[in-house]
């Protein structure tokens, strides 16, 4: 969800845009503490990478920490979306929305 | 969008106990998201789960580190007993032969000359012991002394219930005697956790102040 997030965000993406959006498409509200802790995880793992933006003060002159998708990270959404295609596929009880 | 400054001792709570690299970033949003209108009480667990989450995060990926201030913390209460022991005794000594004007019977009094210097030591020690714990383990501080913090939480509790069932057939206990029970099970732990980050904020051990937390 996060990768997919950045994605959709492209240049945008820091804390705030991260957490909202991943709020509107699952409707639950998103600890922004648990988005940097899994944003540090796919950057541990080279799948995304981050820059430090300048102080602003309507965040009490703290930077934003912008992050980005790396092409190992794009690679690794589409492997999940054929991933998870094959597997929807191979599940006929949920064909057609009934379930 | 406003001005609107967020609870305060959310943000100060935040500052020194949200460990990592982004604390200042996450910070920022989520002031950012405050002043665009969240409540006061989203912003306060927001900063409880950040705490909590990279806490947790912190004893995962450290767990020998965490083993090793388990063994510390527990190596150091069980030594301190002994001094504590020996300095409740001859503080409960000196104390009831000062408190002379109550009721002998009642639980206030014994517990006055009883128990209360017993009780003051038990709480410097614990301080003390959280203050090494988190020294020793500046960079991943506030992971180590909250998982021990909780271990002294959980071992009070017990004690409780264990001598609550040793205790045989119900017995009538004075309120004064459960709050003091209480108080017992909840200031133990506190007293280990607010040493511990004293210690920290202080430079307490080194002469320097290291809030190692980035």
């Amino acid at each position: 969800m996060v990768l997919l997030a950045l994605v959709r965000l492209e240049d945008e993406a820091y804390g705030v845009p991260i957490a909202k959006a991943i709020e509107e498409s699952s409707g639950r509200e998103v600890a922004v503490g648990s988005v940097y802790i899994t944003l540090d995880r796919l950057e541990g793992k080279g799948l995304v990478r981050s820059r430090v933006g300048e102080p602003t003060a309507v965040r009490g002159g703290r930077a934003k920490t912008y992050f980005q998708i790396t092409p190992q990270g794009l690679r690794a959404v589409r492997h999940a979306q054929r991933t998870l295609i094959k597997l929807w596929q191979g599940a006929p009880q949920l064909r057609g929305g009934s379930a | 969008m406003t001005d609107q400054q967020p609870p305060r001792v959310a943000t100060w709570l935040a500052q020194r106990l949200v460990s990592g690299p982004r604390r200042e970033s996450l910070l920022g949003d989520l002031i950012e998201q405050y002043r665009q209108g969240r409540s006061g009480s989203w912003y306060w667990r927001q900063v409880i789960v950040a705490i909590a989450v990279c806490s947790a995060h912190d004893l995962a990926a450290h767990k020998w580190l965490a083993l090793r201030a388990l063994t510390i913390g527990w190596t150091l209460y069980y030594l301190f007993s002994f001094p504590v022991t020996w300095a409740g005794g001859v503080a409960e000594n000196w104390v009831s032969h000062q408190v002379i004007a109550c009721e002998p019977n009642s639980f206030a009094c014994q517990f006055l000359r009883n128990q209360l210097s017993v009780e003051l030591l038990i709480y410097v020690a614990a301080a003390v012991t959280g203050a090494i714990v988190a020294r020793l383990h500046d960079r991943y501080w506030v992971a180590m002394l909250s998982l021990f913090t909780a271990s002294v939480l959980l071992f009070e509790c017990g004690m409780i219930g264990w001598l609550a069932s040793q205790s045989g057939p119900p017995v009538p206990i004075s309120r004064f005697a459960l709050i003091a029970a209480n108080l017992t099970v909840i200031l133990r732990p506190l007293s280990v956790f607010v040493g511990g980050m004293w210690a920290v904020r202080s430079g307490l051990f080194t002469g320097i102040n290291p809030v190692h937390n980035l």
